[in-house]
């Protein structure tokens, strides 16, 4: 690619992005810090993890995010009876032209945008075969093994209130997801413009900004953003830091973690910094840049000990600290 | 050069002038403090000026050496200007010619072009730079143009060239080397000096003993009514001896000025004659210059004694301490203890071993010994212990006044310091 060319390229990533936030920015309202996480995980080929309370907007993001992007959309909803193959999919008997034959029928998880609501409703063994397929992106069936298409992003939402009945995401497959964003009740000014939306009449009408074959190479222009060796040395450093053995981590850390951040941690603010980057037209990776990805990247992969769970420590808390014990230069 | 290391080095060089240029001035404000004290203290104005440049030049070497480098001034670049880390990704991009590379590298520079390396350092030359000379300059001439005292002198030289002044009159010449007691350079030598002037006066003293020895024998010799010494001197066996110590006593006294007119007498006694007159006045002569010797000698010895005491006194001083701490009587101050210097013909050859030295003595009396190893008995208390350190003071004191006084064969002298400098091992190795 000539440089002229990549220039344009990453010009318009810039515009492409601002679009798509904007086209999202129509239906949900107050949700801006979420609705760009989600925006970056979507294109560093991250899944995300929403966690709200009912009715805060969780399903309609990610639906108004499918609008938005013209890419094909299939929720999911997570019942303790659901089954693995009820979203991967299933081998059918068939009968055409006499003759009898099994035929795989496709899961909902064939899709590009896949919203698995309430996914700790599961039953583990239903949440294995949609963590397998997020990381692998395939589906083995049998001896056979389907591709799933790119672009593949998966939302998962869970309710942080329901504790009964529900099966909490080991925190081996909680560290597939690329992020967790906390999505908040809307304030006073939000909710306000919400009633005025969804109360009334109007329904703000979503357009496509974005295609499938277009989100995959603004995705491949993402990997090829440099990171500087002082950048890249940063992010190491915080993820070390998470450890409680790590000489660097904090004495929070080292009280209430039992486990730190795995590579993929690592991995991940890289990855997003990156769309950060380009999103700001920058052609580099910045310390602020990685700043802004540590929280949501690192919250949900620190394992508490006995003493963290037991005085309720807040994992934003212990990311805070690591974030203060470790300086970017 | 790399386009991009060009861009960057006008940045970079300004960095560099400030480093060096603050280096500089550390050094020379430290210079200035430490060196100058060579200068204002000990008049040494060479130490202080050089001292301060030296320091000046080691603190820009050193401003040189801790001033970061091309990687790090673009760190410093993107902090200062918030640009983001786009000149530090360009400098670890700065070999690399893939499209993006080269589009980052255009990026950074671009965002560099609107900043000028004077808008990055301001100043190159810290604000207080300028005081720091001025000060120095200031402080400096004050003390160029106010008086200064000088350093305080040796005390010890200062007694020497004392004793030299006084000994200068009263000690013949011919024994009293002046110019080696002025090149002693500390009371041990000058004492050594000293003892060996004593001595030798003693030894070879200006014709004292031959002048009585020539006034006895002409009073003996001459023979009642004899009207001329030539009779007297015609007896065999007198005569020759009476000759020999004419002429002996001629010899001594032809070293002497003042006795020149003395000696033609005595040649006159000898080719000529003389009459009983002339003979009886003669020995009165001799009789009173006889006197004059021994007051000479008399003289010439208490004055060495005197500066010897003197220049001791001098050299105790700085050692008081460890002096009064032995002393037997609270409040008397010990003014006995003197050095004795060996007799040496030359004074760079050390003391012999045994005899007593200046160190030697205060090292043995700088101890606190408070060994009773002797019972004394004491007029008011019989029974009490008196402290051995008081026993072997008296008796030293007493030993070295009859050193001073009496005619002593040197080799005594030797004995008498190896027995005292014993008794203070013993008392060492005694202590409780």
């Amino acid at each position: 690619m000539s440089e002229e060319l990549l220039e344009k390229e990453v010009r318009a990533f810039q515009e492409r992005f601002r679009a798509v936030r904007e086209e999202v920015g129509k239906v949900i309202v107050g949700l801006d810090e979420v609705v760009e996480g989600v925006l970056i995980a979507l294109f560093a080929e991250g899944h995300v993890l929403l966690e709200g309370v009912p009715g805060v907007g969780k399903t309609t993001l990610v639906r108004t995010l499918a609008a938005a992007l013209r890419l094909s959309f299939k929720r999911i909803q997570f019942t303790p009876d659901l089954m693995p193959s009820d979203i991967t999919g299933t081998r059918l008997l068939i009968e055409a032209d006499g003759r009898r034959r099994f035929e795989f029928q496709k899961g909902p998880l064939f899709a590009n945008l896949v919203l698995a609501d309430e996914i700790n409703r599961a039953s583990p063994r239903t949440q294995s075969a949609l963590l397998e397929a997020m990381q692998e992106r395939s589906v083995s069936e049998g001896t056979t093994t389907h591709v799933l298409e790119r672009p593949f992003l998966v939302l998962a939402t869970q309710n942080p209130l329901e504790m009964e009945g529900t099966y909490p995401l080991p925190e081996a497959q909680l560290d597939r997801f690329f992020v967790k964003l906390l999505v908040p009740p809307p304030d006073a000014d939000a909710l306000t413009m919400i009633l005025r939306r969804t109360a009334t009449d109007e329904t703000p009408e979503v357009t496509a900004v974005l295609d499938a074959p277009t989100l995959v190479a603004m995705q491949s222009l993402v990997r090829q953003v440099p990171v500087a060796s002082s950048v890249r040395s940063y992010i190491v450093r915080l993820t070390l830091a998470t450890h409680p053995r790590s000489e660097s981590a904090p004495e929070s850390i080292r009280r209430y973690v039992a486990y730190g951040a795995s590579p993929r941690a690592a991995q991940a603010m890289e990855l997003g910094a990156k769309v950060r980057a380009l999103a700001a037209g920058r052609l580099n990776v910045a310390f602020e840049d990685v700043t802004a990805m540590a929280l949501p990247v690192l919250r949900h992969r620190l394992l508490l000990n006995f003493e963290g769970v037991a005085d309720r420590i807040p994992n934003d808390q212990l990311v805070g600290d690591v974030l203060k014990a470790v300086s970017p230069s | 050069m790399n386009p991009f290391i060009s861009a960057v080095m006008p940045f970079v060089r300004r960095r560099r002038v400030r480093d060096v240029t603050w280096g500089v001035c550390i050094g020379a404000a430290i210079g200035a403090g430490v060196f100058g004290a060579f200068w204002w203290g000990g008049g040494l104005v060479g130490w202080g000026l050089g001292g301060a440049f030296v320091s000046a030049v080691v603190g820009g070497i050193v401003g040189r050496r801790v001033s970061p480098g091309v990687a790090e001034v673009c760190s410093l670049l993107d902090a200062d200007f918030g640009l983001k880390e786009r000149l530090r990704t360009a400098y670890e991009l700065k070999e690399e010619t893939s499209p993006l590379a080269t589009l980052q590298r255009r990026d950074a520079l671009h965002h560099l072009a609107t900043k000028t390396p004077q808008e990055w350092i301001p100043r190159r030359f810290p604000r207080w730079g300028w005081g720091v000379p001025m000060l120095y300059g200031v402080v400096s001439l004050l003390f160029l143009l106010l008086p200064r005292g000088t350093a305080a002198p040796d005390p010890e030289r200062v007694a020497v060239r004392r004793a030299v002044e006084a000994l200068r009159p009263k000690v013949p010449q011919e024994f009293f080397r002046a110019e080696e007691l002025e090149r002693a350079r500390n009371a041990r030598e000058a004492l050594a000096v000293l003892a060996d002037l004593e001595a030798r006066l003693k030894a070879t003293s200006p014709a004292a003993d031959a002048l009585a020895t020539a006034r006895e024998t002409l009073q003996s010799g001459v023979p009642r009514g004899t009207s001329s010494l030539a009779e007297a001197l015609d007896a065999a066996r007198l005569s020759d001896a009476l000759r020999e110590e004419l002429r002996t006593l001629r010899e001594r006294l032809s070293r002497q000025e003042s006795a020149a007119s003395l000696r033609e007498a005595l040649e006159r006694i000898e080719t000529q004659g003389v009459s009983a007159e002339t003979l009886k006045r003669l020995v009165a002569a001799l009789r009173e210059l006889e006197k004059r010797s021994d007051a000479e000698l008399l003289n010439a010895l208490e004055e060495i004694r005197a500066q010897k005491k003197a220049i001791a006194a001098v050299a105790l001083e700085s050692r008081r301490g460890s002096i009064a701490r032995l002393d037997a009587t609270p409040g008397r101050e010990s003014e006995d203890v003197e050095a004795k210097g060996s007799r040496l013909p030359s004074f760079s050859r050390p003391p012999e071993a045994g005899v007593l030295t200046l160190e030697g003595l205060l090292d043995a009396l700088g101890r606190e010994v408070r060994v009773y190893s002797e019972k004394k008995v004491s007029p008011s208390n019989p029974e009490r212990l008196v402290p051995f350190q008081e026993v072997v003071l008296a008796s030293r004191q007493e030993a070295e006044r009859f050193l001073h006084e009496e005619t002593l064969p040197l080799a005594y002298r030797g004995r008498i310091a190896a027995y005292f400098s014993a008794l203070s091992d013993v008392s060492r190795r005694e202590r409780p």
